[in-house]
């Protein structure tokens, strides 16, 4: 997992970064946002498996597959909005917005928003931080603390 | 582009004096300094004084967080923006939907469990404790410190500013009774009492902007009324990426996204959490208070817009005025005066937040990296408390709306100085101090040349790329390519206790 978030934080951020320059320099407008929606959603995930990932054997399928749906969501919102063509007077609504905006708020705001801290709350005591973890930990850490003999 | 001014703060808005609204005004100012009294009294220690002694229950924890979240901002310069620039400006808030959940994952398990086990109270501590280094540890706290400055002296501009609105003194002692009435409690209660006061406030934000919202969709004729109105006039503003274009809306998302993990106002609230496990809910709660506090900033910004392209009200001087005159036209005047003290709310808990934070680094951090620290702390940092708010207030009334240039770089900067360093360095073992120190200078002097540059007009940067992201992806760069020069040094960088919390 944590391989997969720095693979995908690295990517993410030279695709930023390749947007960036592509606007700043001029080189090619058109293409720096399609990077740069790529770029944000691979680098979020990146950085969101990070957060997840835990050391030794211990696995987060619940965590993982919530951050993978979630940012393809991310990823397919952006990139979707930006395939479509430009807006114009009259264009059909999708409650109560224009269809590319509603298609987007829910792809990349409702979709994420709902999934990640519910699934979060539910995987939290097998895939974040259970009872006997917690635990383990302080009493790695006093048994730490009386082996260095410091505070 | 002169919109962005409002990006930050409230730059002016209209005298709104009526005796309801300075009523709910002094009343709000009363409920503040009871709560705040009652919390300085908890107040006796320097542990109680920077990280509220480790007892904030979840709801506290989240209500606070999101307070100190919202500035102004979200109330009076993001209703303006929105009106201006359309969906470009959602894209600052559309990060909510990944970013509580984010900050949990990254940040809340592992800066609360490094809190608990070495005993730390600020964010430079818990950069300190990462990679065994104070050199680390006080640049980032200079960092933060120089973020701190021009973040709270615009903030306390934009409190003089809803003072004088409400009550007619003057902006310049509007700025000072702001002033006082928020050091009054932050220099007697720290974050102690910053959080309790947070609770009231934020419950005002929240409960104020979803009553506005409700006001601002009747008074349009319903979202697709307005949707339709708005549409007919100028169809980009509310198509997906607002008047801004493609890039400069993304471009918010990527800052206001990933730069969210480098906040020190909510990093910090991480070590005040009673129980490490109570984290758990942390993401749900804090996703409802946001969308509930920003849903004025969309509502308000489309519902002005209609009305005035129907004619229904004057076009705005100044998209900053979008709120003031939404609210005195458009819904009763009890709703109006929640709405301004809410305001005053946004501002003051932010404040708070920041003076706490500054004076954590001037009380432990910095002394710490100089090899001299502060014995009594507590009253260290009560003495500091006074000094930056002073200091804070002085700028402000000394260069007026020119120091709003100092609060527009303060979220960039502690994206570009924290975010490496912090987020990703408590994550990946292969972060070395070499790396922190160099991603942590790149952003601090990166973004203080860049935005003077570019603030001076002496160079210039197409509009949709901001100083903030391009800062943010210079600071990861370095940190990644210096930490992997230095790659051989990561592992003896490492005490147990820290891998222990970052394999947990």
């Amino acid at each position: 997992m944590r391989r997969i978030g720095l693979s995908l934080l690295i990517a993410g951020l030279g695709a930023v970064v390749a947007a960036y320059l592509l606007f700043v320099a001029g080189w090619s407008r058109d293409l720096a946002p399609w990077l740069i929606a790529l770029g944000s959603a691979g680098a979020l995930a990146g950085l969101a498996c990070l957060g997840a990932a835990r050391g030794g054997r211990r696995r987060t399928p619940r965590l993982a597959a919530a951050i993978a749906l979630a940012f393809l969501a991310v990823a397919g919102g952006v990139l979707g909005a930006l395939a479509l063509p430009p807006p114009a007077a009259g264009d059909p609504l999708l409650l109560g917005l224009p269809r590319a905006t509603a298609l987007l708020l829910t792809f990349t705001g409702a979709i994420p928003l709902l999934l990640l801290p519910v699934a979060y709350a539910f995987a939290f005591d097998d895939e974040v931080l259970s009872a006997s973890d917690l635990d383990g930990i302080r009493t790695e850490a006093a048994t730490l603390r009386g082996t260095n003999g410091d505070a | 582009m002169p919109e962005l001014l409002a990006f930050f703060q409230v730059a002016e808005i209209p005298v709104v004096r009526q005796p309801l609204i300075v009523a709910v005004g002094l009343a709000y100012f009363a409920a503040v300094a009871l709560i705040a009294l009652w919390a300085a009294r908890r107040t006796r220690t320097a542990e109680d004084f920077f990280v509220a002694g480790r007892s904030i229950g979840l709801v506290p924890f989240a209500l606070a967080a999101m307070a100190s979240t919202l500035s102004g901002f979200a109330f009076i310069g993001g209703p303006g923006l929105v009106y201006a620039i359309g969906m470009t400006a959602v894209f600052i808030i559309l990060p909510a939907s990944v970013t509580n959940t984010m900050g949990a994952l990254v940040l809340g398990k592992r800066m609360r469990l490094l809190g608990e086990l070495r005993g730390l109270v600020t964010v430079p501590d818990a950069i300190g404790a990462r990679y065994r280094s104070t050199a680390a540890q006080g640049l980032s706290a200079a960092a933060i410190l120089v973020g701190i400055i021009g973040y709270v002296a615009t903030n306390v501009l934009a409190l003089g500013i809803v003072v004088d609105a409400l009550f007619g003194v003057g902006l310049g002692a509007g700025i000072w009774i702001g002033t006082a009435i928020t050091l009054a409690y932050s220099a007697s209660g720290g974050i102690l009492a910053g959080i309790y006061t947070d609770v009231f406030q934020g419950l005002l934000m929240a409960v104020a902007s979803a009553i506005v919202f409700v006001f601002a969709l009747d008074s349009g004729g319903g979202l697709a009324a307005i949707t339709r109105t708005i549409q007919a006039a100028d169809p980009a503003l509310l198509g997906p990426w607002g008047a801004g274009g493609a890039m400069m809306a993304l471009s918010f998302f990527f800052v206001f996204a990933v730069g969210s993990l480098g906040q020190p106002q909510i990093a910090h609230k991480y070590y005040m959490l009673k129980e490490v496990r109570r984290l758990r809910w942390y993401p749900v709660l804090m996703t409802v208070s946001m969308l509930l506090a920003q849903l004025l900033f969309v509502g308000v910004g489309i519902a002005i817009k209609a009305l005035v392209l129907r004619g229904e009200v004057p076009a705005l001087a100044r998209p900053d005025d979008a709120t003031p005159q939404f609210l005195l036209a458009q819904v009763p005047v009890v709703v109006s005066a929640l709405v301004f003290a809410g305001v005053a709310a946004a501002i003051m808990s932010t404040v708070n937040s920041f003076l706490s934070i500054g004076a954590a680094a001037l009380t432990h951090d910095i002394p710490r990296a100089l090899g001299r620290p502060v014995a009594d702390r507590l009253r260290a940092g009560r003495l500091w408390t006074i000094v930056l708010s002073i200091a804070a207030a002085a700028l402000a009334h000394a260069s007026g709306l020119l120091v709003a240039f100092l609060g527009i770089f303060g979220y960039g900067l502690f994206a570009s100085t924290l975010v490496p360093a912090l987020a990703i360095g408590l994550n990946w073992e292969g972060a070395t101090r070499e790396g922190a120190i160099a991603s942590i200078s790149v952003g601090l002097v990166g973004t203080l040349a860049l935005e003077t540059l570019v603030w001076l007009k002496w160079i210039g940067i197409p509009q949709g790329a901001t100083v903030s992201g391009l800062m943010l992806v210079l600071s990861l760069l370095a940190f990644f390519v210096v930490s992997r020069l230095t790659a051989s040094r990561a592992a003896a960088q490492l005490d147990p206790d820290v891998r222990l919390v970052m394999d947990a």
